[in-house]
């Protein structure tokens, strides 16, 4: 993991846990907005455009994540990829080996605990999310018992409101977005302060 | 990750990796064809809920992971059965068709590097879910809104399907990953026969 983090060419040290614990809040924050963007946006454009609402805000996470996480591919966040190890295979160098070339080993080389850490977030992100896929099979199946329903039923009429549909939009928007960060998030969260690079 | 796995009393060895290879696709065949089953009988409405109970069955005596009792020991270090603090652990008549002996302490502590293993493994499983999770919640969007171009209504049953076949791979995926792909071990049959 990275001790700094540069945006917009302000450089933000980040070596203390504290720091990037506020720097996880931040990040929940903004995708907070994204979501609240979603359900303004989609409540007044009530049409299939709100699909692609859902994909900017998707979108919009994957950048945050990139930015200020890392992790998935992007070389700009605080965390290396965590296939950085394969990345470094593909340009033809052998993991772990010392011809790598400093910044290439600076911005892709997972070493041992790296490596560690990074299973270990998606171990703990497992425990949470792998229960949390209940949730859209619990929404499918509410989908049924409604459509035997008489139509004066309160569920009835309230499953077939607008409001309803929009929530299960966001609420499933905002499931894949907390997919999308939670393994960085919990390391950023989790790692302990560490000296200065 | 034990050696041996007792099935109504008879023993079969999976030291092998070749074995446990067959075990992962045996259950996966078994769950394609009763998944197949409870879509012709009622498309996953009432039996989708026996599916998922039936992944709690398959874990407690097969594989293992969330439960002690099958091939992978418990992830969870946290995971302590009251009937570790009895010494001789009791064994129920249900438990003896699974275990030659009942399982003690050591039997569901993990190393260092069953611990390792088991992250991996989560790390595969985070992904596949991850993707399931994208095409369920697409389906179920579809299944509300129709397709954007006036393609034909899609039916909630595939949004249902699909999040059925996730749950089920939640609680089973890992466990399969280790034995897939844990290598060949020594056999510890000698000891737990002893």
């Amino acid at each position: 993991m990275r001790t700094g983090l540069s945006l917009l060419g302000i450089r933000f040290e980040m070596d203390r846990r504290l720091h990037r614990r506020w720097l996880v809040v931040t990040a929940y924050v903004l995708i907070g907005i994204l979501i609240a963007g979603e359900w303004l946006v989609a409540q007044r454009w009530p049409s299939w455009i709100s699909l692609y609402v859902i994909f900017i805000v998707l979108f919009g996470t994957n950048f945050i994540n990139d930015y200020l996480g890392g992790g998935r591919g992007s070389t700009q966040g605080l965390i290396k990829p965590f296939d950085g190890n394969e990345t470094l295979r593909k340009f033809g160098y052998n993991v772990p080996s010392q011809d790598i070339p400093k910044y290439l080993k600076g911005k892709y080389m997972n070493d041992e605990w790296d490596l560690h850490r990074r299973n270990d977030a998606h171990w703990r992100a497992y425990r949470w999310l792998g229960l949390m896929i209940a949730l859209p099979w619990a929404v499918a199946g509410m989908e049924l018992p409604t459509a035997d329903m008489p139509k004066s039923h309160w569920f009835s009429r309230y499953a077939s409101s607008y409001e309803y549909h929009l929530l299960i939009c966001c609420l499933l928007t905002a499931l894949l977005c907390v997919y999308i960060t939670l393994p960085q998030a919990i390391l950023l969260w989790t790692e302990p302060d560490m000296e200065e690079q | 990750m034990r050696s041996d796995l007792v099935i109504f009393g008879s023993h079969i060895n999976l030291a092998r990796r070749s074995r446990r290879r067959w075990l992962v696709l045996l259950l996966l065949l078994f769950t394609v064809v009763l998944v197949a089953v409870s879509w012709k009988f009622d498309r996953w409405r009432g039996t989708g809920g026996f599916l998922c109970f039936l992944t709690v069955v398959m874990n407690r005596y097969l594989l293992g992971g969330l439960q002690a009792g099958g091939l992978v020991k418990p992830f969870s270090k946290s995971y302590r059965p009251i009937w570790l603090s009895s010494d001789p652990p009791p064994q129920s008549r249900i438990d003896r068709w699974f275990w030659s002996r009942a399982p003690s302490a050591k039997d569901i502590e993990s190393d260092e590097r069953e611990d390792f293993e088991r992250d991996r493994a989560h790390r595969i499983s985070y992904r596949v879910l991850w993707i399931l999770m994208g095409i369920v919640c697409f389906l179920i969007y579809l299944t509300r809104e129709g397709t954007p171009f006036g393609g034909a209504q899609f039916s909630i049953d595939w949004a249902l399907g699909v999040a059925l076949v996730g749950v089920m791979l939640s609680a089973t995926l890992p466990q399969a990953i280790l034995l897939w792909t844990e290598p060949d071990m020594e056999d510890e049959n000698c000891e737990v026969e002893k």
